[in-house]
């Protein structure tokens, strides 16, 4: 157990900062794009780039139209902080003493639900603006089987859980 | 439940409280309340040895069976 626990702790870690880095990548991006700061548009304002806080390099970039910003552009990022965070949740259940808890099954159902829902729904908001590449449907493919895996797990508690109850009412 | 713990009894002949019967079996309060309650699904052979040994009975003291 305690190779998993080390596994599952550098993991958390991992998925935290990748959630935090998700987030202030959104944030940075949506405050450059709402105010102009940061930000550089191309001759013919179809382009955005934004920039590197106090810097003149750009490192990320986009069609600049609302629809594609929110939906294309800003969402994404924020949903996949949204993603690694409820990840690092499930991953920081294997360092608590007890893996069979009402909390962490809650934690598998939040991330099972958002793998089936948010994927599809913002591609499905996506292509009323433009099409959809095949890259993005292999990827709604990967985030449904990861929450068909999650779905399973959080089955796997709930009846873990039901019978631990029950084996602490034997004194 | 049709098993009924009858601890309080015992603990009243040996003058004993349930706290100090806790410590020494070394299960919570909470837990031993759940026992005498009957809310518990099950004992424990080594906790029905302890219980026997502490309050100097056998199992037939502490435990009855009475139909629903």
């Amino acid at each position: 157990m305690s190779s998993v626990k080390t596994l599952s702790a550098i993991l958390f870690v991992v998925t935290r900062a990748l959630c935090f880095f998700y987030a202030a990548l959104a944030l940075q991006a949506g405050i450059a794009l709402a105010t102009g700061w940061s930000l550089r548009l191309d001759e013919a304002q179809t382009r955005f780039y934004v920039l590197l806080p106090f810097t003149d390099i750009s490192y990320l970039t986009g069609i600049y139209h609302l629809f594609y910003v929110i939906f294309g552009f800003l969402l994404p990022m924020a949903l996949y902080s949204l993603f690694f965070g409820l990840l690092g949740n499930v991953f920081r259940a294997f360092l608590s003493s007890r893996l069979f808890t009402e909390k962490h099954v809650r934690d598998l159902r939040w991330f099972y639900r958002g793998n089936f829902v948010l994927p599809a729904t913002v591609t499905v908001i996506f292509s009323l603006y433009d099409g959809v590449e095949g890259e993005i449907l292999y990827l709604i493919g990967l985030h449904a089987v990861i929450g068909l895996l999650a779905f399973y797990m959080a089955a796997i508690y709930q009846q873990g859980l039901s019978l631990q109850q029950e084996q602490d009412l034997i004194i | 439940m049709p098993i009924v713990v009858n601890i309080d009894v015992m603990l009243a002949k040996r003058k004993m409280q349930s706290k100090e019967l806790a410590e020494r079996l070394d299960i919570t309060p909470a837990n031993l309340s759940i026992l005498k309650t009957g809310k518990a699904k099950g004992i424990r052979f080594d906790t029905l040895e302890a219980i026997c040994k502490i309050l100097e009975c056998q199992p037939g003291d502490i435990l009855e069976y009475v139909a629903d």
